[in-house]
């Protein structure tokens, strides 16, 4: 039997694991969902609005917020002008930046931490949210540098040269034909970025300042005292803010062109 | 008047360390106005000598000038010549309007003038109304005109174009040569054009540059080229051919040679580059070969051989002629007289052809 | 197209120098940080020795770290297995199902992981359903706290947080995939089991060298997952180094173990690098 995509069909117990695969993954997202709007009684949105009046919360999830918007802003141009950078001068290239790049992506979150930690009190930095800016940055820079070189290895080298041949400029090249092409690239590396700030706990914990926590770590030390249905109500928005994020990111057209070939 | 004075190139690999020389001291002159054709197999150099041209590759040596010139150094932004890409290279994010505009915004030309022009440019390829397209919707040929009304908008003196119908079928690429030498003529520019294809060489050309190997074989006319090729590879290289593998010796300026199998006499009227005693190699287009089924007095050259095959080709009939162990020669007849002969397998026939039409070369090393 | 060094060089500065000073930098800082002391009031004296070194080779700390990798390898394997599964499993479906199918598992894995382990962590609490059902199942003698802070819970979560890395190089190489190989397996008289063997993984290898390296390298560093779902019981390197860190503050016992796990690192990277570009896998 063929089904109309001519792959023979997957043997039944592959498809069992999908589907427990789905219930492993959504039962506790749904559970807690659930429990934020759970009360006694009846069902609310008692614990949401709780929550959202509530300024310790919002004060971290602004900042939260603002430190993913602005580290992923500053990612995606560093990582946009690497990946340019090895287009640029292919030829003989610095060799140095690959493979800083390749490094920075294999090395895990923890290491970003702790090397960051020291390095900031080696140079007598004052932990802050501009420390938690430089480390989530560089824990980012890697993934959109990848994103936007492998659309960048793509581009017809004729275009640039046809700019070329037409009047333009290097800069005129760059701005008027690479950019725009690679947008939709640039797009899909900053949400990227957005979510490795916006989810990340372990090097906001090692490099925050103190009062200035972000809501992961404000959540980490609430779930070590004990859970609450406003809890519930806090990590359903958080978990909400993130998947918009990542359906965002998942309609983009860059993202779409690579699943759906 | 464009003048390529001993361009020289290598390319160095780089995980090889080695160096190969792309281009071999290559000189030429291209009169303004001129339809010139760089023709060879593909890996001969043609690609990468229109890129100096154009000034997306540096020579290794050797200078390029322009009505006296040197714009060698210059980089492709500032030479008065456009490019027409082999895959047209339109920028996918642009309309056709905004493509064809691209070089003349460059220029920050007033935006009336830059209107007028690209409504010309996109008249003279026949794609008015076309301009809110964009590339992924046009169809080969439409990307190709795009390609060539971007590149003239700019009014270059010269245009390069590199192989611009490889990617289209046949019927739509002779179209396309016929609508691209009349458009020349309109224009009036230098166009330099790269193709591996000879038919459309001839198509196209004033003059015809053979490459082979970095290096130039041959530079003349069409006609020239046909009808008095100036070596075993441009002979081979364009038009269907016979050549006739026999030995020989340099008798005075007619030369006689004598076929080595058959010990059959052949002459030539033209001879090129052999010295006495060598093998060498004798050359007929196979139009200029006639066949009798009978002897015939004549002062023509005269082969006899017997028949390995008779085949229909389309517009005609094509005889195999065997004429030595490892020699065979094909003809061409028309319908009508290839009936009239009877011709059958094994028959034993004779084939002409005429002193002048034979041309005698050194045998190359083949490669 | 000749290259233009200038612009090159003015786009390559500023990551450049980003890179430098914040990641190679503070890497090479670490290294020299290994071979200091700590002062005793947990300043660093730059005193040059492998005391660090053979502190870490103690018999506790050689535990902890054993431990992390047998939870490291258990991890991938599991995470290899399932994504072979899921792999196989969306790509025969119809098309249009397969990027929406993608589509659902990716979400929750992109999401704060924080969260997701609280919601986790709210199945597993004391008026959980798990609770509940392993009431039902084995009666008043079970304890909560047993299941809500375990180590296959700790397995459970670090599975559902790094599959995503094995699964989409393993998907993507299905997609690729010629499934009319399987046919001409069949048809040549060989079995199910000798078309996944012989021909399918193979050609499987590349993705999955890539996935190891992407599921095997981040779990030896997790701090979180254990903190949260393994309770104090068990301590992994991660929480190991971590504690050195920011809680005992021996900055240079902490900077040998942390150097020791990014050797290591690399080379199970290295390792996994050269056999998944090694002949023989898909081209």
């Amino acid at each position: 039997m063929m089904d109309e995509t001519g792959r023979p069909p997957a043997p039944k117990w592959a498809h069992v694991i999908l589907l427990m695969v789905l219930f492993f993954l959504y039962f506790p997202l749904l559970y807690m969902i659930w429990g934020a709007f759970r009360t006694d009684e009846y069902w609310s949105f008692g614990y949401f609005v709780r929550v959202l009046a509530n300024e310790y919360w919002m004060d971290a999830l602004y900042r939260s917020l603002s430190m993913a918007w602005f580290s992923s802003v500053i990612s995606t141009i560093l990582g946009t002008a690497a990946a340019l950078t090895l287009d640029e001068s292919r030829t003989k290239g610095p060799k140095v930046l690959p493979a800083l790049m390749t490094l920075a992506m294999v090395v895990p979150e923890l290491v970003f931490a702790l090397i960051l930690l020291t390095w900031f009190s080696w140079l007598h930095f004052s932990l802050s949210l501009l420390t938690v800016l430089v480390a989530h940055v560089t824990y980012s820079v890697s993934f959109t540098f990848l994103i936007v070189y492998g659309r960048v290895q793509q581009l017809d080298r004729n275009l640039a040269e046809a700019a070329a041949d037409l009047g333009a400029s290097p800069w005129q090249g760059l701005l008027k034909v690479k950019i725009p092409l690679l947008r939709p690239a640039m797009g899909a590396a900053f949400f990227v970025a957005f979510l490795l700030s916006f989810d990340d706990f372990l090097i906001s914990f090692y490099v925050n300042g103190v009062g200035t926590d972000l809501l992961p770590i404000k959540l980490y030390a609430a779930i070590k005292i004990g859970m609450t249905p406003e809890l519930n109500a806090l990590a359903t928005i958080l978990a909400l803010i993130s998947g918009t994020a990542v359906a965002i990111l998942l309609r983009s057209r860059f993202i779409q062109g690579m699943i759906s070939p | 008047m464009l003048e390529i004075s001993h361009i020289r190139k290598k390319f160095v690999n780089q995980s090889l360390g080695q160096a190969a020389t792309v281009l071999d001291d290559v000189s030429l002159t291209i009169e303004s106005g001129e339809f010139f054709t760089l023709l060879g197999p593909s890996g001969c150099g043609k690609t990468t000598l229109l890129r100096i041209i154009a000034g997306l590759e540096q020579p290794t040596s050797g200078r390029i000038l322009f009505e006296g010139l040197d714009v060698t150094s210059f980089p492709p932004q500032r030479r008065p010549f456009h490019t027409v890409f082999q895959k047209h290279a339109l920028f996918p994010h642009l309309t056709i309007f905004d493509n064809v505009a691209f070089g003349l915004r460059i220029q920050k030309l007033p935006t009336r003038e830059i209107h007028e022009r690209v409504e010309t440019a996109l008249a003279l390829v026949k794609l008015e109304g076309f301009d809110n397209r964009l590339p992924e919707t046009l169809s080969g040929g439409q990307s190709q005109r795009v390609a060539l009304a971007r590149a003239l908008v700019n009014r270059p003196k010269v245009l390069l174009l590199d192989e611009p119908l490889s990617a289209l079928d046949l019927k739509l690429r002779e179209e396309m040569q016929a609508e691209l030498r009349l458009l020349q003529r309109q224009v009036g520019i230098t166009f330099i054009y790269v193709t591996h294809d000879q038919q459309e060489a001839f198509t196209l050309a004033d003059r015809i540059g053979v490459m082979k190997a970095g290096r130039f074989e041959q530079i003349s006319s069409p006609e020239e080229l046909y009808d008095q090729p100036k070596s075993l590879f441009a002979a081979q290289f364009v038009g269907a051919n016979i050549s006739l593998p026999v030995f020989g010796e340099v008798q005075g300026l007619r030369g006689s040679f004598e076929f080595s199998s058959c010990g059959q006499v052949l002459r030539a009227h033209h001879l090129i580059g052999q010295s006495e005693g060598s093998r060498v190699v004798a050359f007929v287009r196979p139009e200029k070969v006639s066949i009798s089924t009978s002897q015939r007095s004549t002062e023509d050259n005269e082969l006899s051989g017997s028949i390995m095959q008779v085949s229909f080709r389309g517009p005609y009939t094509e005889v195999l002629v065997q004429i030595g162990p490892e020699a065979w020669i094909p003809v061409l007849l028309d319908h009508q007289q290839a009936r009239a002969l009877e011709l059958h397998v094994g028959q034993a026939i004779q084939v002409y052809f005429r002193p002048e039409d034979t041309v005698i070369f050194r045998e190359e090393e083949s490669d | 197209m000749p290259p233009t060094p200038r612009l090159g060089r003015l786009l390559a500065a500023p990551p450049l120098f980003w890179l430098w000073a914040f990641f190679a930098g503070p890497l090479i800082y670490l290294l020299a940080l290994s071979f200091a002391t700590k002062g005793p009031y947990g300043e660093v004296e730059w005193t040059l020795t492998i005391e660090n070194y053979q502190r870490t080779l103690e018999w506790i700390f050689v535990t902890i770290f054993m431990h992390s990798y047998w939870l490291a390898l258990l991890t991938t394997l599991l995470c290899l297995l399932i994504s072979i599964a899921l792999s196989w499993s969306i790509a025969t479906l119809p098309r249009a199902y397969r990027s929406w199918t993608l589509v659902v598992i990716t979400v929750p894995f992109l999401m704060n992981l924080i969260t997701r382990i609280y919601a986790l962590k709210s199945v597993v609490s004391y008026d959980g359903p798990a609770v509940a059902v392993g009431r039902i199942l084995f009666g008043d003698g079970i304890d909560p706290l047993d299941l809500s802070q375990n180590q296959f819970l700790v397995l459970y979560g670090m599975v559902a947080t790094y599959l995503p890395f094995m699964l989409f190089p393993i998907y993507v190489s299905f997609e690729k995939f010629d499934f009319q190989q399987i046919e001409a397996v069949y048809d040549l008289g060989g079995s199910p089991r000798r078309a996944l063997l012989q021909v399918l993984l193979p050609q499987l290898r590349p993705a999955i060298a890539s996935g190891i390296v992407m599921v095997f390298v981040p779990t030896l560093g997790e701090y979180v997952i254990p903190d949260l779902l393994g309770g104090a019981k068990v301590m992994l390197s991660g929480n190991l180094i971590t504690e050195e860190f920011l809680k005992t503050r021996d900055w240079p016992f902490g900077a040998a173990l942390a150097t020791e796990l990014i050797v290591f690192m690399s080379l199970v990277t290295w390792i996994f690098a050269t056999w998944g570009a090694r002949r023989g896998g898909q081209q």
